[in-house]
């Protein structure tokens, strides 16, 4: 059994609709993947519950035990945000991650809160570490499929952490030869200027099944 | 090691022509490049030259500059170096930790010095920790045959490689290599170089963390690894020592004592600014003449007041000005003065040294510009706490000058009555001894002789004295026009540029059926500038026409003349309305130069106090009361402080200091009046609440 | 595409004088603009921060009216992109050290005499508009600008930091420097190395 948590900052005013959507699309294929018989067990925390303290209760059994941390949000470059406080903040008590594979597509999170997490033991961490652009209207599709592209193929194949990192690399440098070949260099930038901004930190060799652990 | 090219972005010909406004000489260079040496937190600088003198100049004759800082790092260079403009982004006063030094150098800067030095640069620097140090290869000489182009060529335009080489990983620094040198540095250049680098220093209040500047030269054995340190200062001819004690709440200050008439030093309780230590020197003519004599001729070094803050020179801001007349005079010395026979002490005249620190001046505020403090009350009682000690010394030289002319007088007439004794006793002689006459005789008309001579010295002083008189007359007048001066000059090159691109146009297209309405509005424009033009210049030279010849003129038409017809360009340059009423004629007997110059400066002021008024009024009125006649003055400005209404005649009292004002227009004002008998006086005002009003009153005899 | 303006803040210009007379045959009757007062000169600039402007500034500019260095500084305040020409009757050495390294500083482009010859004081006018012309920014500018009015007023990329921005609010997010703005300017830069390097690697195929 793998566990996933899910949160998303679905309330925000400009991009909730947005991280909602990523959050859809994440959900649907772990659901595709339980129905294929492998062992996940994904949980979603509501947006009110989106705190720290109410993480630290409820999933304070986490600390002993590895899982998959996924989150859709504002950031900076100590926080992931949610309602517009700091859920998850660089130099706080982060010892529930430890042993976690921690996914994110917030801003700047990477640039401290990333190394700070695995500096407290979390095992691998993917996540943007400056400032990006999520499209809207008919080229939200490609924002959406970008920002899960890594963790999906972790999930559905049998790469490393690292190897997921590089696919989402791979994903994004095709959509914007896609969208140059259309005609929209700006779009087209800021793909590859999101691609740029992508980071790794932590344990390269992560796979899957090191997060496997048994359910009493 | 692999090459690369770095790129400027600017016009090459600007770019030189305010490099050489910035950098007017070598030892500024050098100067601005060892300040930037400072600010990189470098403990040590070496100034080398190797083969510089006339002898041996060549291509392989080399000035290098290197210091152990914090060296840059490619994106300094290029962020920093090679862009034309970040200086004023430079977010903090202070350099780096640990040292925390406060900035002196200029950046943006350091280009245009190693341009003056010579035609070719290699920046090697070299931060700590770092496995590698950036080479890069700068030729000016490119620029300069860019810079020749007709077209407008920018900096990209030309490309400086770098590179980036293997290197120790503790070692740190910056090191210029300047070539293709252009000037040659005979022993006296690297002598009056080194005498400016001992200035960066104060000598009486060391550095910490050390700051050591080394000369040195493959030529001069004067400058085998010569540690430059300042000399003490001799050959003056008055030294003070002036100190402060924080508990016991004392500050030392100079006074004149009157009883006695000598300087005494005094005790007062600290000034707002804060404890200040200041030594003063002062040389006389005759100190200055040995200081010549021992120092060959570098009077330069007499020059005025500096500041230091914690051991670091701050004014006149870490800057090297070859030519004197430019040296910016923050503590506004010179600005008192124009001449040196008016008793007053000039910058030439001094070497001081004033110590702040930042703990005991905390109010004493650097501005972020670094060109001068903040304006605040503590930096203006500071300017004031050091004119007032050169008011003192003014009153010795003052009082040395009427000693020397009392000692002259008095042998002048006691001669003169020895000698009329002497030639009694001839006559005496020669009465009761009439025998004697043929051998008296020469002797009687060797006395007339001398008796002449002495008669000549006296009236010779005399003359002298109206002569200084004469003289400061004209300074006085002088002074009034310079600022009429900046105004013609600048009005003048105004209008020929006009007339210049009209007449341009004519030249290249005329005719053309299509341009006839131009053609025609400007004709009419080149016509109207012309006589503008003639106006002006009549006016300038009404001036040269001026001497002080008296005559009888009717006040009010000469007034009515001045403020309808000869300011008038000047009232419409600065948009002021002028009202001008005089009621009653009344002839006065007198020089007409002189009266005009009360109105031109009162005018002159009230530019200054209308400079921030929206609608702007000067207006004139004149008419008689009782046995007076009466003119009154005002504007609509921004007034004169309550307690100054007295103050401000006096000379060199001025509050626009910074718009230029030399404090002499209304003591020019006074005097013009008084020399007509008359009084003035700031009475109520009459454009209230804005404004000044000044009563003019001339007595009125029928 | 929006034309670039001139903008002449200079007191003793008067509206056909013979440099606005040629500047306009060159740059177009309604694109060259004189202010005779700074005041509204900045105003002007200020209202239209988003536009493509080169200023020819005069030093000296009236009793009450911000002087140059004054001028330049608050337009630099509110953005780097408007490039300024200091044109002026003032002598070179008149004009104060501190005011040519704010000059500097501030990256005036360059420092022209009002006693020059019309045809240079156009020229560097000329190399402005060339440079304004293949700067990133503009280059953007004017391929938004091939869009059609209804594309470039659609919604075209919300930011993770929130608003909606259209086409048209790049040109001005780029033109303002905002942090958005530079963004895309560097965005624009990282895909052109990227296809440069992505061609260098085909080649080495």
């Amino acid at each position: 059994m793998i566990r996933i948590l899910i949160a998303s900052d679905d309330l925000d005013v400009r991009l909730g609709e947005y991280f909602k959507a990523c959050k859809g699309n994440m959900m649907t294929v772990i659901a595709a993947e339980i129905e294929e018989g492998k062992l996940l067990d994904v949980e979603e925390i509501l947006p009110n519950n989106c705190n720290n303290a109410y993480i630290n209760i409820k999933y304070a059994d986490l600390k002993e035990i590895p899982f998959i941390w996924v989150s859709y949000s504002h950031g900076n470059e100590n926080s992931i945000m949610v309602n517009g406080s700091s859920l998850i903040s660089a130099g706080g008590d982060n010892t529930i991650f430890s042993d976690t594979f921690f996914y994110t597509n917030s801003c700047l999170s990477g640039k401290f809160l990333g190394p700070d997490l695995i500096s407290q033991n979390c095992r691998s961490f993917i996540g943007y570490d400056q400032s990006i652009v999520a499209f809207k209207n008919e080229n939200q599709e490609i924002s959406l499929k970008c920002d899960n592209v890594g963790l999906i193929s972790f999930l559905t194949t049998d790469v490393t952490a690292y190897d997921a990192f590089n696919n989402m690399k791979k994903y994004y440098t095709q959509q914007a030869n896609r969208l140059l070949d259309l005609g929209d260099i700006l779009s087209s930038g800021l793909l590859i200027n999101a691609r740029e901004a992508l980071v790794f930190h932590g344990d390269e060799s992560l796979k899957k099944t090191d997060l496997f652990f048994e359910n009493e | 090691m692999s090459e690369k090219n770095l790129k400027w972005r600017f016009d090459v010909n600007t770019f030189r022509l305010i490099g050489r406004e910035l950098i007017t000489d070598r030892i500024t260079a050098v100067y601005e490049l060892v300040k930037n040496c400072y600010d990189a937190n470098a403990t040590k600088v070496i100034v080398e030259f190797i083969d510089v003198s006339p002898e041996a100049l060549n291509e392989k004759s080399k000035i290098i500059i290197s210091d152990d800082g914090h060296g840059m790092s490619y994106t300094d260079i290029r962020d920093k170096w090679m862009v034309v403009g970040t200086a004023s982004k430079r977010s903090t006063l202070f350099s780096p930790p640990p040292f925390e030094r406060r900035y002196v150098g200029e950046k943006g800067i350091g280009r245009f010095a190693v341009d003056k030095l010579g035609g070719h640069v290699v920046i090697e620097t070299k931060e700590v920790d770092t496995n590698q140090k950036l080479v890069v290869n700068i030729d000016w000489n490119a620029y300069d045959e860019l810079s020749k182009s007709p077209q407008l060529k920018l900096f990209t335009d030309v490309e400086n490689s770098y590179a980036f080489v293997d290197a120790p990983k503790e070692e740190k620094g910056t090191k210029l290599i300047i070539s293709s040198i252009e000037e040659t540095w005979t022993d006296l250049d690297i002598n009056r170089l080194e005498k400016e680098l001992e200035k960066i220093v104060s000598p009486f209040h060391p550095l910490n963390p050390p700051f050591q500047i080394v000369i040195n030269s493959n030529e001069y054995d004067a400058y085998k690894d010569k540690p430059v340190k300042a000399e003490s200062i001799k050959y003056s001819s008055l030294e003070f020592k002036l100190e402060y004690n924080v508990e016991k709440e004392w500050q030392e200050t100079l006074k004149w004592d009157k009883e006695k008439n000598k300087i005494i030093v005094d005790r007062v309780s600290i000034k707002p600014f804060g404890g200040i230590n200041l030594r003063l020197f002062y040389f006389d003519e005759a100190a200055k003449k040995k200081f010549n004599r021992i120092y060959k001729n570098q009077d330069y070094r007499i020059d005025g007041i500096k500041i230091y803050r914690d051991g670091l020179i701050t004014t006149p801001f870490a800057e090297f000005e070859g030519i004197r007349d430019k040296k910016r005079d923050v503590l506004g010395i010179d600005k008192r003065l124009w001449s040196g026979f008016l008793d007053k002490v000039g910058t030439r005249e001094i070497i001081g040294i004033l110590d702040i620190t930042k703990e005991n001046n905390p109010k004493i505020i650097d501005s972020t510009n670094r060109q001068d403090f903040v304006d605040n009350e503590a930096y203006r009682e500071l300017k004031e706490f050091v004119i007032a000690q050169l008011k003192v010394l003014e009153e010795f030289k003052k009082n040395e000058r009427k000693l020397l002319k009392q000692k002259v007088d008095q042998e002048l007439v006691k001669a003169n009555i020895e000698v009329k004794e002497f030639t009694e006793a001839l006559k005496t002689l020669e009465k009761n001894n009439p025998n004697l006459k043929q051998t008296l005789k020469p002797l009687k008309e060797q006395a007339k002789v001398i008796d002449i001579s002495i008669k000549k010295g006296i009236e010779q002083q005399e003359k002298e004295r109206k002569e200084y008189i004469r003289k400061e007359n004209i300074y006085v007048s002088l002074m009034s026009l310079q600022d009429y001066a900046i105004h013609v000059s600048h009005a003048v090159r105004t209008a020929l540029g006009k007339v210049k691109r009209m007449a341009e146009f004519f030249k290249d297209r005329f005719p053309d059926p299509k341009l006839d309405s131009i053609f025609k509005e400007y004709s009419h424009m080149i016509y109207n500038e012309m006589v503008n033009l003639n106006k002006v210049i009549d006016f300038m030279l009404s001036y040269a026409g001026s001497n002080i010849d008296m005559e009888d003129f009717n006040v009010k038409n000469h007034l009515e003349d001045l403020f309808n017809k000869a300011y008038v360009p000047v009232f419409d340059a600065e948009d002021i309305k002028h009202i001008v009423e005089v009621q009653d004629n009344f002839v006065l007997h007198a020089n007409k130069k002189f009266f005009e110059d009360i109105f031109e400066n009162l005018i002159s002021n009230s530019i200054k106090a209308l400079r921030n008024e929206e609608s702007k009024v000067i207006k004139c009125s004149g008419f008689i009361e009782d046995d007076h006649f009466v003119i009154y003055y005002s504007d609509n400005g921004e007034g004169i402080r309550k307690g100054d209404e007295e103050k401000i005649f006096e000379m060199y009292y001025t509050t626009t200091a910074d718009l230029g004002g030399a404090g002499i227009g209304l003591y020019i004002v006074k005097t013009r009046v008084e020399s007509l008998r008359g009084t003035i006086s700031v009475v109520e005002n009459e454009f209230k609440p804005r404004g000044a009003t000044f009563k003019i009153s001339f007595p009125f005899k029928k | 595409m929006e034309p670039l303006k001139i903008l002449v803040i200079h007191d003793d210009l008067f509206e056909n004088d013979p440099l606005l007379y040629t500047l306009r045959e060159r740059f177009g009757r309604d694109n060259v603009i004189l202010e005779k007062k700074s005041s509204q000169g900045l105003e002007y600039i200020y209202n239209n921060l988003s536009s493509k402007l080169i200023v020819l500034l005069d030093f000296d500019l009236g009793a009450g009216e911000p002087h140059a260095p004054e001028v330049f500084k608050r337009i630099r305040e509110k953005t780097s992109l408007i490039y300024v020409i200091i044109y002026t009757a003032k002598q070179f050495t008149a004009i104060p050290n501190e005011a040519l390294i704010d000059f500097i500083n501030n990256e005036a482009l360059g420092i022209i005499q009002s006693t020059a010859d019309i045809p240079e004081v156009v020229g560097m006018v000329e190399k402005a508009a060339h440079q304004l012309d293949t700067r990133v920014d503009c280059i953007l500018e004017q391929w938004i600008a091939k869009h059609s009015e209804k594309e470039r007023a659609k919604p075209y990329l919300t930011t993770k930091s929130g608003t909606i921005y259209t086409l048209d609010d790049l040109i001005v997010e780029i033109r303002k420097e905002t942090e958005l703005g530079q963004q895309l300017e560097k965005s624009i830069l990282q895909l052109a190395i990227e296809l440069l390097t992505s061609q260098k690697r085909q080649l080495d195929d």
